[in-house]
This record gives C-alpha cells, sequence and structure tokens, in this order.
C-alpha cells in the first residue's frame, strides 16, 4: 500500500468522480454488451492497444506501427460487422436499461407455447426445426428465412411444420413472442462424431450452436423425439417438465439461485475490472512524468465599464509555464488555456491589474509553475472628441534674405477622437516636417498630421492631410533687427 | 512675433525664425485701454510651458514685449499664448524655430 500512496495524494474530488463515473460508463458498456461477439472483440482491441503500448515503450517502431494499424482496421470492421448486433442490443432496450439494471435473457418469450407446440409436433411425429436466438446475432449465419413476424401460438406453429407446407422444409425462429422467419437454413455442422441417427436438422441444429449462443430445438420426423442443442450440449427431452426447464434456463430465469449466485459474482468481477481499468488510464494520465511547457497565452480583458475604452496595455499576452504529466501536457490545446483579467475595479488612467490563479483557466490536471510578467499595466480612459487647431511643422532653413511672413492652414482646426486623460494635454495637433529649402515665394503645400501618441485617431471621414498656404517676403535692406528691450 | 524691437515697433515680424537669430520677441499693442490692466505672455515649445512672463498695460495704448533667447534645442513649432489677467485668452501666435 505504501508505494501507492504518492500516487493518490493530492487527490482531488474530482478525481474521485472523474474514476467512478467512466468505471461506471466502462461497466454499463460490458452489461449491455455482455455475452455478444462485440465485447469479445472489444477485449481483443484491448490487448491489442495494450501490446501497441508495450511496443511504443520498447521502442519498436515498426511494431508499434503495425498495431496502431491493426487497432484502426479492427475498430472499424467491429462496426461494420457487428453493426446488427449493435443495433439489436441499443435498440431493443429503454433509456433507463442503459443507466440501471440488469437485462434478463428474454423473459417475455413464451415458455408454455413453445413446450406445447413441440408436444404436440412430436406426438404427431412432424419434423420441426426451431431457434431460440440469444444475444448474439444469426443474421450473419442463416440465410433465406422467409420474413413472418407473426404472433408465436401452438397452431401458428402446427401449420408451419404440417406435411407439405410450403415453409415446413427449414428452421423455424421464435424471437420474444414473435415467429420472426420460417424456412431459414442453417449452416451444417461438419462434426463426424454425432450419432448415427442424426439428420439434417440436427446437424443443421449443431451447426448454428457451434457458431451462435441460439438454443435449437429439433424434433425428429421418424422417432418424435425432442431433442434440445445449446453451445456443445445436446440434450434429449423425455418429457415437457425438462423441456420447459432447459427453455426457461435459456431464456434467463434462472430459477437456481446457483445461476443467480453465478451472475452476481461474474458482474462483481466485471465492476472490479472496470474500476482497476479506469483507475490505471487515470493514473497514466494524471501521474506520469512531470513535464514542463511554456505556452504564450493572449490575454482577454472582462467586466470594464462599458463606457471605458483600453487604450493601452503593457502586453497583449503572457508567458505561463505549466506542469503536469507528459500525456496531459501534450494533450493542451492552446484554446484550452486562457487568462481572463477584471476590469470591474479598474479607474480611467493607468492600473496595475495582477495575473493571479483565479484569473488563469487551465485544463484538468495542469499546474501554473510561473507567469510573465506578473501584472499588467492597463490604461483605460473615457473616449472623447477635441477640436484642436493644427501648426504646421517647418524643418530646414529658408533662404537668406527671405522671410516666412505669414501661414495659412486649411482646414486650420481637426477634430481628434481619444481618452479624455491623453487629449487633456493636447492643445495642437502638428503636420509632418516640411522643409523650407527650395521655397522662394509663396505658395501652398499638403501634408499629413501627426497624431502623437498614437492611440489618438481622427474622427470618422476626416481627411488626414492639410493645405499649408504660406507668404514669403524679401528681407528689406539695412533692418538689422537688432534688440530693443526694456 | 518678430526678429526684435526696434523703436517700439517690431522688425521683420515672421513665422519662421532660423535659430541664427538667437533672440526672437513677442510684440503686443493695445489701445482704448480703461485702466492698469496686466497681461501674459506663456511661451510653449510643442505643447510644454517654456516661461510666463507679466506685463503690465497702461491706458490709453500701451505696447509691450517679451524675448526669449534661443538654443539649439528650441528648434520646432511653438506657440505664444497672450491671456489677460484672469487667464483668458486673447490671441495665440504659432511660430516655428529652424536651422
Amino acid at each position: 500500500m505504501g508505494p501507492l500512496i504518492p500516487f493518490f495524494s493530492g487527490l482531488r474530488w474530482q478525481d474521485i468522480v472523474d474514476i467512478l463515473l467512466n468505471s461506471f460508463i466502462l461497466f454499463r458498456l460490458y452489461v449491455l454488451f455482455r455475452g455478444t461477439n462485440v465485447i469479445r472483440m472489444i477485449m481483443a482491441i484491448a490487448m491489442l492497444w495494450i501490446l501497441e503500448r508495450m511496443a511504443v515503450n520498447m521502442g519498436l517502431i515498426v511494431t508499434s506501427w503495425a498495431m496502431q494499424g491493426i487497432i484502426a482496421a479492427a475498430a472499424l470492421i467491429v462496426i461494420i460487422v457487428f453493426r446488427n448486433e449493435i443495433a439489436s442490443v441499443l435498440q431493443t432496450r429503454n433509456v433507463k436499461s442503459f443507466f440501471w439494471g440488469f437485462p434478463r435473457r428474454q423473459i417475455q418469450t413464451p415458455v408454455e407455447i413453445i413446450v406445447e407446440s413441440v408436444y404436440e409436433l412430436a406426438s404427431r411425429k412432424l419434423g420441426a426445426l426451431i431457434v431460440l436466438p440469444l444475444k448474439k446475432g444469426i443474421e450473419s449465419v442463416v440465410q433465406s428465412g422467409i420474413p413472418l413476424q407473426g404472433k408465436l401460438s401452438r397452431e401458428m406453429v402446427l401449420s408451419i411444420f404440417w406435411h407439405g407446407t410450403p415453409a415446413h422444409d427449414g428452421a423455424t425462429i421464435i424471437q420474444g413472442d414473435k415467429i420472426s422467419e420460417v424456412a431459414a437454413i442453417l449452416p451444417l455442422s461438419k462434426r463426424g462424431d454425432l450419432p448415427s441417427y442424426f439428420g439434417t436438422r440436427h446437424r443443421a441444429a449443431v451447426g448454428l450452436v457451434e457458431k451462435t449462443d441460439a438454443l435449437v430445438i429439433v424434433v425428429s420426423e421418424e422417432r418424435g423425439q425432442v431433442t434440445v442443442f445449446k453451445d456443445e450440449s445436446i440434450i434429449n427431452i423425455n418429457d415437457n417438465i425438462e423441456l420447459d426447464q432447459v427453455l426457461r434456463e435459456h431464456a434467463g430465469a434462472l430459477s437456481a439461485s446457483g445461476g443467480l449466485k453465478r451472475q452476481t459474482v461474474e458482474l462483481s468481477i466485471a465492476a472490479m475490472i472496470c474500476l482497476a481499468g479506469i483507475t490505471g488510464i487515470w493514473l497514466s494520465f494524471a501521474r506520469g512524468l512531470e513535464t514542463l511547457m511554456t505556452l504564450e497565452v493572449p490575454v482577454e480583458f472582462m467586466n470594464r465599464e462599458p463606457k471605458m475604452e483600453i487604450f493601452a496595455a503593457s502586453a497583449s499576452s503572457v508567458k505561463l509555464q505549466l506542469s503536469g504529466s507528459g500525456t496531459l501536457i501534450k494533450s493542451v490545446r492552446p484554446d484550452q488555456v486562457k487568462v481572463k483579467l477584471n476590469l470591474a475595479n479598474a479607474v480611467a488612467g493607468s492600473n496595475q491589474v495582477a495575473i493571479t490563479r483565479d484569473s488563469i483557466a487551465l485544463p484538468p490536471g495542469i499546474q501554473l509553475k510561473r507567469v510573465d510578467p506578473q501584472a499588467l499595466e492597463v490604461t483605460l480612459d473615457l473616449p472623447v472628441e477635441k477640436t484642436l487647431p493644427v501648426q504646421p511643422d517647418w524643418t530646414g532653413k529658408l533662404a537668406d534674405g527671405l522671410i516666412l511672413e505669414d501661414v495659412r492652414m486649411v482646414p486650420d482646426k481637426v477634430k481628434v477622437v481619444g481618452g479624455s486623460l491623453v487629449l487633456k494635454d493636447i492643445q495642437t495637433i502638428y503636420t509632418g516636417k516640411i522643409p523650407l529649402e527650395g521655397i522662394t515665394i509663396g505658395g501652398t503645400t499638403t501634408v499629413g498630421v501627426i497624431l502623437q501618441p498614437s492611440l489618438l485617431k481622427l474622427e470618422d471621414g476626416t481627411r488626414n492631410r492639410v493645405d499649408v498656404v504660406y507668404k514669403v517676403s524679401r528681407r528689406p535692406a539695412g533692418v538689422s533687427g537688432n534688440d530693443m528691450t526694456y | 512675433m518678430c526678429e526684435s524691437i526696434q523703436q517700439y515697433e517690431p522688425v521683420n515680424p515672421a513665422v519662421v525664425f532660423s535659430i541664427a537669430r538667437s533672440r526672437i520677441s513677442c510684440f503686443t499693442e493695445f489701445d482704448r485701454i480703461p485702466e492698469k490692466t496686466y497681461i501674459h505672455h506663456k511661451w510653449y515649445r510643442r505643447d510644454s510651458l517654456i516661461t510666463v512672463k507679466r506685463l503690465t498695460i497702461n491706458p490709453p495704448r500701451w505696447s509691450s514685449f517679451t524675448s526669449v533667447q534661443l538654443r539649439d534645442a528650441d528648434k520646432g513649432p511653438w506657440r505664444v499664448e497672450i491671456t489677460d489677467d484672469n487667464d483668458n485668452p486673447l490671441r495665440t501666435l504659432r511660430f516655428s524655430i529652424t536651422e
């Protein structure tokens, strides 16, 4: 027990629910499909999967690839080949039976009618071949049956096997309280150890029980003898009571307490295996070798005051260092990891918002090791409009002897949209640099406006360029421009 | 805005001044002044306030000016806001200091 303690340390209640829920689902699938070929195939696939994992761990590259291919093909084959069996299991049960209870085996079959009919056939020496399927589908084994779907009755059975009727040759299949098919052809057994007095009917009965879990009743035409075939058993029926008992056991009405006890033990073992299997899978996922990974995750902001806008953030994404078992870490998708910062308490201006564990959503089983950065500076502001004058930004050197004596902007003002705190300190919008070199006379030039900081923008539809109309004059001769101050 | 003041008159009013001039002036002239009052010349380089000067204005007509010494780092767009004693804007003059 000691070595297991580290595995189960830190087990959360969610993990226990996880294991129990999946164990229950696996157990219910077993209950629904037990006794069918599907469950055997699934077990075989599970064994292949275990072999494939072993091959991977041992570094057998080609073997592991081959196993993967076989598993994929086998899963497809199970669905295709056993589609009827799967459908019959799923269709014949109500929703409640999927989650609770243990399905009995066709106890609604009217055994008394079958017993009476068989007794009547035997007493009249009418040869008969009656099939009672159990859980395995017989559709893939039986051929050329004529669908009937008639209510089971003694008269109907006698009519079918009456001498000379078109359907008397072949097997009659009874499912529940209905005769589903007549004149069906069963596969003949190739066994050489059958008694010599067994005719074609007996050989067909043996052939069917070799391949399915159905029970087959044969009434001998020559001797009037009733024989029941089930699995490898061949039971000669001497009286109605014996036939009744055999049929009831087949139908699931387990009279003997031993049968019920056997079923309880079987289901208990199955439940334990399911629990152990899921626990093993869970441990392999959640308690594997610890692996680290770093993920850059975009930050989502929520709950900001509707009137305010985010004008700046020190980072738009954060680096998260995550740890967990190798399997879980490999399965992490970027969209499963989210960083959501709550701006409910943020105010206009600069806010330091800490990135806490509560603001990070991780997939189950993944732990957070480190966050970088641990806080973001987020600038919120109320967007406002402000009309500001435009001023030219001259650069370079005007030719000697010239004076740029006047300038006019068209338009002289622009409407700017931005945060109220930013716009509060901005009184002027400047143009891009306008070179003075080459200017000798007045004229007009067109230049773009510079919105600084870049959070500012012009009102929608406003042209980003202004005309600069300037006037140049010659410097008057003899005026030196010496200062006179007071 | 002008390069200098001579005989109580602005010399070479302009909107672009060379840094080589080393000094520029803001000349203001008022008439029909009912009583002694004060005005301010607020000098800004871009949107940064560089200096504020308080000037006396006497009735009935008065001219006054302020000047700043230019340094190489002063190149760029400037403005002078002229306000009354209650800080009400009277006029804004815009100009540039260049090479």
